[in-house]
């Protein structure tokens, strides 16, 4: 029996792909600006500037817009890991991933309405969105700021050290952006995660959550 | 509330956040140098041509060409009013002030002229108001902006970082001062990320070609197995 799950709100799903647009484009700016001696991806490095610049505030903007909109809606919900989910959650969903998923086991803790995400994916984003990305985002804005948050970059260690931890940052965010795109093709279908962000639905999974 | 409701309000909400940010902090824009009137008023007619003991052939090459080309040279290099004096040296320049004509060194203006440099290029790192730094330091033959950078030599334990000579002057120049190990060990993370992907990937594609013919050889010898997904 196949059934549509409506998981993605046309919030969430806009907001995913604006998400991912300023991503790729600080990636790409990030690297030139890094090595520009060795890259030349925006015709100039004062344009990669600009690029990196522009889309770092509106990313700010739009991770704020991300923790309001989950606030305010409750569906912060989806990114909490329950009791039983911790354990024995995500060792399960460790398993499927190293070994089940090979010899073609259904997913452990298919997606529903109320929890459309599995352990290890609360998990990832939970860590990543409230605290990897204030840390990036923080580092980017005194690196964009630095005449104003001149007292806070000294206790840090000066702008090389705000540098290096934005660097660091970035470097996770990438290996990030690469799992993210590649375990989107772990869902039942290899397209079906991708569709579910565009439309909405998910086609009902044949799986059972255990 | 709807979806779309939803959607209006809180991209209102990021505009308005967006519009916060750009009044709070006005994004520093590249402005064109002041009017050319104010380059003109320094100009001074001299009788004395000082180019005939001061400049090498470098120099009288590229200064008429220059921005200030067709400044006298007293115009900047004020003080010297009686040239057997100046030659005896007993009457010597004053040290140049660039806000004698630029006037409207703000530090709002001269950060909006320097938009694309790093904050460290003017201030030092731990003393970063006001600045340390007078604009001859980098507008002079002798600056160390006109030095090219070296290339990174990409040895794969390098620790030290390129082009040092800057961070030792309490310069920190994006792009151009980096740690190499530090560039090859995140360019590891990301590549072995992505072979992990791949291997994963291709587990998977022979995992259940595999189990396709696993099960169809079960279902063949008529043993009965778990439900196929």
């Amino acid at each position: 029996m196949s059934k549509k799950l409506y998981l993605h709100t046309v919030t969430e799903r806009v907001w995913h792909w604006f998400h991912a647009a300023l991503i790729t484009l600080l990636i790409l700016s990030g690297c030139q600006i890094h090595w520009p001696d060795v890259l030349n991806i925006f015709g100039s490095f004062t344009t990669a500037i600009y690029v990196h610049r522009w889309a770092g505030i509106l990313l700010a903007c739009d991770f704020l817009l991300w923790l309001f909109y989950n606030l305010f809606s409750r569906r912060i919900s989806h990114y909490i890991l329950k009791l039983e989910e911790i354990y024995p959650g995500l060792p399960v969903q460790a398993k499927f991933y190293i070994w089940d998923i090979f010899i073609g086991k259904p997913h452990p803790y298919a997606p529903s309405e109320d929890n459309k995400f599995n352990p290890l994916q609360k998990l990832t984003y939970f860590i990543f969105m409230l605290f990897m990305m204030p840390i990036l985002l923080a580092s980017g804005i005194l690196y964009l700021y630095p005449y104003f948050f001149a007292p806070v970059i000294n206790l840090l260690g000066g702008l090389a050290a705000v540098a290096v931890l934005h660097f660091i940052m970035a470097i996770i965010f990438t290996a990030f952006f690469v799992a993210h795109i590649y375990l989107a093709t772990t869902g039942h279908t290899i397209l079906a995660d991708f569709l579910s962000m565009i439309t909405g639905y998910l086609e009902g999974e044949k799986g059972v959550r255990s | 509330m709807s979806n779309k409701v939803q959607l209006c309000i809180l991209y209102s909400f990021f505009v308005f956040i967006l519009m916060t940010f750009l009044v709070i902090f006005p994004y520093p824009v590249n402005a064109s140098i002041q009017g050319k009137s104010s380059l003109e008023k320094a100009y001074a007619k001299q009788e004395i041509n000082c180019l005939e003991c001061h400049a090498g052939s470098e120099f009288k090459m590229q200064f008429p060409t220059s921005v200030h080309g067709k400044n006298g040279c007293t115009s900047c290099h004020t003080g010297v009013t009686d040239i057997e004096k100046h030659m005896r040296g007993v009457q010597k320049p004053k040290l140049v002030s660039c806000q004698t004509c630029h006037n409207a060194m703000t530090p709002r203006y001269i950060h909006r002229l320097h938009a694309g440099a790093d904050c460290t290029t003017c201030h030092r790192p731990h003393l970063f108001i006001p600045a340390k730094k007078n604009c001859q330091q980098c507008h002079t033959s002798q600056s160390i902006l006109i030095t090219k950078p070296k290339p990174a030599k990409y040895s794969l334990i390098n620790w030290k970082v390129t082009n040092k000579e800057l961070m030792d002057k309490g310069l920190y120049v994006v792009g151009c001062n980096r740690i190499p190990g530090l560039d090859v060990l995140g360019i590891l993370v990301v590549v072995f990320t992505l072979l992990g992907c791949i291997g994963h990937g291709i587990l998977r594609f022979f995992g259940r070609i595999i189990y396709f013919f696993v099960s169809m050889d079960a279902i063949s010898s008529g043993k009965r197995r778990g439900k196929d997904v």
